[in-house]
């Protein structure tokens, strides 16, 4: 009986403490536009720029790794040192002798990370998600995605989606951040399909695309399960790096 | 060459099934065939100080590691493995530093965590990584590493780990939530606490099976391990110095029959 009720205190005190617990971030989303190809491929604007607002995590999208018209370097983890960060890098495709695809990076190492190349029947090229998983500081477990859907049709987006949905929720269990260019506005097929499972956490927030005089709204933050809450939400508007505007946002999620 | 301290094949047969208390039952593994099949043979370089100390003392070291992988053309190493080279918040990591100038894809596996610094191990890896495992084994313990295509004779998926054991604990977590693994192709490289060798070997043979555990060194504060499927088998592991560090050269051959 005593075993039992040890047991017991146990278990309550393991529900007790999974409850009440709240996951405090900061991330950002930048499509680079062509492995940085208005910053001259250089990583040291984008450096600048990110440390500006300092995130946690970022979802980078149009990278480079060891192209021709990079000069052969390996653009994420460049990145990665110029800001004492950790890096992850999902190709979707090989390019100019080396890789184009998405890349993940974190103030925090990961302890695991994975990735689904989507090349759905009818896609101009595959495209991949990457997603790892930290523990952060406070002892949160967190998997935070990049990616960045096909360009084509709602067709082929909700494919991708399914792709990724199919891969990703074979864990249901660990808050999730998918964030990235999702090629589609907010009213499309394809975010009312992201949506039965994703929260967009922005949702109303402004557009994003092209920088400079942004008319649409095609960069999101999103969110698995739907209880993120966002304290901030910020559209950095910088058409001297891309022709997409970046997303900066503070997040919370309780447990 | 150093003398295998450790053992490849624990003594026993094959009651076990893996994980949890199996009593006084006790594994064996089948020697490996005499004859080595060089097309299934493939080495890494594990860099290590064998201490509590991180691996890099100053910038030339890291230089010459830098220098000595730029130069690995003929007889190249699957992956490098810099034990205990530590990343700070904001700092270039000094593995990421390397991977840059050699320009070759690199992976961090936290190992724990300091005051000042994440505890762990860089990668640097001559293939491009699929994807990258690992698993929390104790607080502020991690077990990570990454999953490689080896060209071996058939293309091989394997997924190589890298941890700290200081504490028995953190065997006991990896066997009982990696188990399939470890008997399939998952493959440990990492230091242990000198005194915890013999009853790491000790445990492991009365509660799984199907593995092989070798030891590289012994006298020092930590001892360099391999926890391999029993379809692998380290041939040879030979240590040697670059300029004030020390590496080891871990020679693994996959078997495609056991005797």
């Amino acid at each position: 009986m005593k075993r039992f009720l040890i047991i017991l205190s146990i278990v309550f005190l393991s529900v007790i403490s999974a409850e009440g617990r709240t996951i405090k971030i900061r991330v950002m989303t930048m499509n680079i536009k062509e492995g940085g190809e208005l910053a001259s491929h250089e990583t040291g604007p984008f450096a600048e720029c990110i440390k500006e607002y300092d995130p946690d995590v970022i979802s980078v999208q149009e990278v480079d790794n060891m192209t021709i018209r990079n000069g052969g370097k390996d653009w994420l983890s460049e990145l990665a040192a110029d800001l004492g960060m950790f890096q992850f890098y999902g190709k979707s495709f090989t390019y100019q002798d080396g890789g184009f695809g998405v890349g993940v990076l974190c103030k925090y190492p990961f302890y695991k990370a994975d990735k689904v190349v989507s090349y759905p029947s009818g896609a101009r090229e595959p495209r991949a998600t990457a997603w790892v998983y930290l523990e952060l500081p406070d002892g949160n477990i967190l998997r935070i995605a990049a990616t960045h859907l096909a360009v084509e049709s709602d067709q082929i987006r909700v494919s991708n989606i399914a792709d990724i949905n199919n891969k990703m929720f074979i864990d249901d269990s660990t808050p999730t951040l998918l964030m990235g260019d999702f090629n589609a506005d907010p009213d499309s097929e394809t975010l009312q399909y992201a949506m039965f499972k994703w929260q967009d956490i922005g949702k109303g927030t402004g557009d994003t695309y092209p920088s400079g005089t942004p008319a649409s709204r095609i960069d999101y933050v999103m969110g698995y399960p739907k209880t993120w809450k966002a304290t901030s939400y910020e559209i950095v508007n910088r058409p001297d790096l891309s022709d997409h505007c970046f997303v900066v946002a503070d997040l919370e999620f309780e447990y | 060459m150093l003398p295998f301290l450790g053992c490849s094949g624990l003594g026993g047969s094959n009651q076990n099934n893996g994980g949890g208390n199996k009593g006084d039952s006790v594994y064996v593994a089948p020697d490996p065939p005499a004859e080595v099949n060089k097309y299934n043979l493939f080495f890494v370089e594990f860099f290590t100080r064998c201490d509590s100390g991180t691996l890099f003392q100053d910038k030339r070291e890291m230089d010459s590691v830098a220098s000595h992988i730029g130069s690995s053309e003929k007889t190249t190493p699957l992956l490098y493995f810099l034990d205990r080279s530590d990343a700070c918040a904001g700092s270039a990591a000094p593995h990421l530093e390397i991977a840059c100038s050699v320009k070759k894809p690199s992976h961090f596996c936290q190992n724990g965590l300091s005051d000042d610094a994440f505890e762990g191990t860089g990668i640097i890896s001559n293939l491009g990584f699929g994807s990258c495992e690992g698993l929390v084994a104790g607080e502020g313990k991690f077990v990570s590493g990454c999953t490689l295509e080896v060209p071996l004779y058939t293309t091989t998926e394997i997924t190589f780990l890298t941890c700290r054991v200081d504490d028995l604990d953190m065997v006991r977590i990896l066997v009982e939530k990696d188990s399939t693994l470890l008997q399939s192709n998952g493959i440990v490289i990492g230091c242990i606490k000198d005194g915890l060798a013999e009853e790491t070997a000790d445990y492991l043979k009365r509660n799984f099976r199907d593995f092989r555990l070798t030891f590289c060194n012994g006298g020092m504060e930590y001892r360099v391990f391999i926890l391999s499927p029993v379809w692998y088998v380290c041939r040879e592991t030979d240590r040697k110095n670059l300029s004030s560090l020390t590496y080891y050269n871990i020679e693994i051959e996959k078997l495609d029959k056991l005797r």
